[in-house]
């Protein structure tokens, strides 16, 4: 057995995190099977305090105060960047929104080890988000639909899982700092987000002019409570639509699910969910109001609810735990290779992926030009479904194609990546380099799923080099 | 209530019980019963979970959540069964098709089993080979490859017919390619595994690998595995042997399965072992 440590580094719009975790790896399958190598053991070895994000004004997070921060936690749990092997940074919020906002996550994943990865997005933290809760653990160990709604300082992250699979993700704009006020009461910031509701309603709130009052704000989370619960109306309601993030991808998929079984809160507001925090003024904003709100809501009365492993540390522990995945066996590399960071996924259509199985590479190469040329990306991996049942006489009319679309679009010496969902990555490897002839480094993985948008990060080979560890994610800045 | 009407409700609701509610037309397609989509409507009924019994269902091809008739199996479970059971004993019984021992150009070799009865019955018969044939072996192929692979039916003629084509090309192009000559292919006709070992002192292989027929179960008629030894030779103990097995449409991918054994067989040449006294 194999084990990495991994790191896991939340920014939020109000709070920052840090989780070590050990992952062991294994192999599954009995000796007499092709290997199967599995994430089988995952452990939290140090949780730091939670931080107030520092910020230098409303645009700028405190980029040395994070990192020192970071440093000084390091340092706490008695790790060194070179012991850490994997991991993630994730920024989310209104700190996504910070002008610095990229600089700073990508200095902070080359601080923080060799393969910690670098991501952002609002649909990807709810992904991790739901991961760390624990409710998609529980899903699968108790074969249910369970949604998990992680109530930050600026947005909510909803992610829908069905025995462990992740059938739908979205955020919005809803969270506890929306509005801040001060000791007198004297509101202090007003998202203009929370006013797009409150247009809704025929007001408005300023700045500096009205003073809060617990009813005031109940007011206001009530009809958050609201846009909440309208995310799981058939179809989606117009106040959840209303505050929906930009970046998120749609309310959509969350119509499809099975009956939803069950749904935990996670992120701060969540947590003073669960611990029926009563003084509404204690954080000077509007997460304990919310709370209060979520709790006379349908989202309580109507299902129900699971208390999650994780509250306000979900996201971190999400993206300490939850971010590295496992490929199937892979091909042909050299170990200098590793880590190989960022790289943007073209998924082939499946058309173009039809056409290439009987000879016919047309398409895809269309489509990987057109993508080099929209994204300015000089490296990409490939990724395709593949076939359950594939011939060998396909396999090298793929691997041809391949092949020849890597010769005309990488430069001499840049590997050639390629991703399978299906599991056929060691001979489509194998048959790519005998069509290849040149002995350009070929990287082959499958059992992985992603989608278009996505980036990729792949680690030093595990497990005697039988399997790599990979992070899916997103890069989504404003 | 007369005695024929009776019959025809009866009638009428087997009838219901096995296709639906509508009765089939009399010219209507017989349904496949070994087929994945009948299998797919065996069904409990009522359940508290269907998420769950369905995940689960998805995991394994073993008969779950298939609901029961009293103490015994439902009809369409029995039905299901008794045409998995018939495919079994097809895998077994039938012969490897000539057509794709032909495209690989392979020629064929039969143990001292004269035929599919001894084959069954004498263990030991199969084993073993005639001088002629070895004579015929020793003309044939090249002699002392590094690596000599071989084709058999086994106990699943259905699993050669299935997955050979695909699985063989695949082991010699990747050895070819990693600058490993493998000897001459072959069909060995009423072969048992450790025929190989017979085969690897005949032509001095360092590396032995047959792809075999397996016993076929209810869920899989036509499984293969591959079976590698270093320096195999007649009387080794079983523990010397490395097996890959369940390569199948259900199982591992005959191309995957292949580009593994090609990457396990140069692992063996390595560490000169196979078996227990080889660690992947």
């Amino acid at each position: 057995m194999d084990s990495i440590l991994s790191v896991g580094i939340d920014i939020g719009t109000t709070t920052l995190s840090m989780v070590i975790s050990r992952l062991s790896f294994s192999n599954t399958a009995v000796s007499y099977m092709v290997p199967q190598v599995d994430i089988t053991e995952k452990e939290i070895l140090y949780k730091s305090r939670i931080y107030d994000t520092p910020s230098l004004d409303d645009t700028h997070l405190n980029g040395d105060e994070i990192k020192g921060i970071i440093e000084r936690e390091y340092r706490g749990a008695g790790v060194t960047p070179d012991m850490v092997d994997s991991g993630a940074v994730i920024i989310t919020g209104e700190s996504l929104l910070k002008e610095n906002a990229d600089t700073l996550v990508n200095q902070l994943s080359s601080l923080a080890g060799e393969f910690v990865v670098a991501t952002a997005g609002p649909d990807l933290e709810s992904m991790i988000a739901g991961k760390g809760s624990g409710a998609e653990a529980y899903s699968k160990t108790h074969s249910r639909t369970v949604v998990n709604l992680d109530i930050g300082g600026g947005t909510t992250n909803i992610a829908a899982f069905s025995c462990g699979e992740l059938m739908a993700q979205a955020c919005l704009d809803i969270g506890g700092r929306l509005l801040q006020y001060d000791e007198k009461g004297i509101i202090t910031y007003v998202s203009p987000r929370l006013n797009d509701l409150a247009q809704e309603f025929g007001f408005q709130i300023a700045v500096g002019e009205m003073t809060v009052t617990p009813q005031r704000l109940k007011k206001m989370t009530d009809i958050m409570a609201r846009a909440l619960e309208q995310v799981f109306w058939e179809p989606v309601g117009p106040l959840a639509e209303l505050v929906r993030t930009a970046s998120s991808k749609g309310l959509g998929d969350f119509k499809v699910l099975p009956r939803i079984q069950a749904l935990s809160f996670s992120g701060g507001v969540g947590d003073c969910y669960y611990r029926k925090e009563e003084n509404p003024y204690k954080y000077g904003d509007l997460g304990v109001s919310l709370a209060q709100s979520l709790r006379h809501s349908s989202l309580t009365s109507d299902y129900q609810l699971i208390e999650p492993v994780e509250t306000i540390r979900a996201t971190v522990v999400g993206a300490g735990v939850y971010a590295t995945a496992v490929s199937g066996s892979t091909i042909a590399y050299s170990q200098e290779l590793f880590p190989i960071k960022n790289i943007p996924v073209l998924l082939i259509s499946q058309a173009a992926e039809q056409d290439a199985f009987s000879g016919n590479h047309e398409k895809l190469l269309e489509e990987a030009a057109w993508f080099q040329i929209q994204t300015g990306a000089e490296t990409l991996i490939l990724c395709m479904k593949g076939k359950e049942r594939v011939s060998y006489e396909e396999l090298r009319l793929l691997a041809e194609g391949i092949a020849c679309g890597g010769e005309s679009l990488l430069k001499e010496g840049e590997p050639l990546l390629i991703l399978t969902e299906h599991d056929m990555a060691k001979s489509l490897g194998q048959a790519i380099g005998q069509a290849l002839g040149n002995g350009r480094d070929i990287v082959c993985i499958d059992n992985i799923k992603v989608s278009q948008g996505d980036y990729i990060d792949i680690g030093k080979p595990i497990m005697k080099g039988i399997a790599l560890p990979v992070v899916v994610k997103t890069l989504i800045f404003q | 209530m007369k005695e024929r009407e009776l019959i025809d409700i009866i009638a009428r609701k087997v009838m219901a019980a096995l296709y639906g509610e509508q009765e089939p037309r009399k010219d209507a397609p017989l349904t496949d019963i070994s087929s994945a989509a009948y299998k797919a409507n065996i069904k409990l009924d009522q359940v508290e979970n269907p998420l769950a019994l369905d995940a689960m269902r998805t995991k394994t091809p073993a008969r779950i959540g298939i609901g029961k008739a009293g103490p015994r199996l439902g009809t369409k479970t029995l039905l299901a069964l008794r045409a998995d059971h018939a495919s079994a004993k097809d895998a077994v019984l039938k012969s490897v098709d000539e057509n794709i021992l032909k495209e690989l150009e392979l020629f064929s070799v039969q143990s001292l089993c004269g035929d599919i009865d001894e084959h069954l019955t004498r263990p030991d018969l199969g084993r073993r080979l005639s001088e002629e044939t070895k004579l015929r072996l020793q003309e044939h192929c090249v002699y002392g490859p590094r690596v000599q692979i071989y084709v058999s039916d086994g106990l699943s003629s259905l699993a050669v017919d299935e997955n050979i084509s695909d699985l063989l090309p695949v082991m010699i192009d990747g050895l070819e390619a990693k600058g490993i000559k493998t000897g001459t292919p072959f069909f060995v006709k009423y072969g048992r595994v450790p025929t190989m070992d017979v085969i690897s002192e005949i032509l001095n292989a360092e590396v032995t690998c047959v792809l075999l027929g397996e016993r076929p179960g209810l869920a899989a008629a036509g499984s293969m595995s591959a079976y590698i030894a270093y320096r195999a030779a007649v009387g080794m103990p079983e523990s010397r042997r490395t097996v890959i097995s369940n390569i199948h449409t259900k199982g591992i991918q005959p191309v995957e399965a292949g580009a593994y054994a090609v990457d396990v067989i140069i692992k063996i040449l390595e560490a000169k072992a196979s078996g227990v006294d080889f660690k992947l």
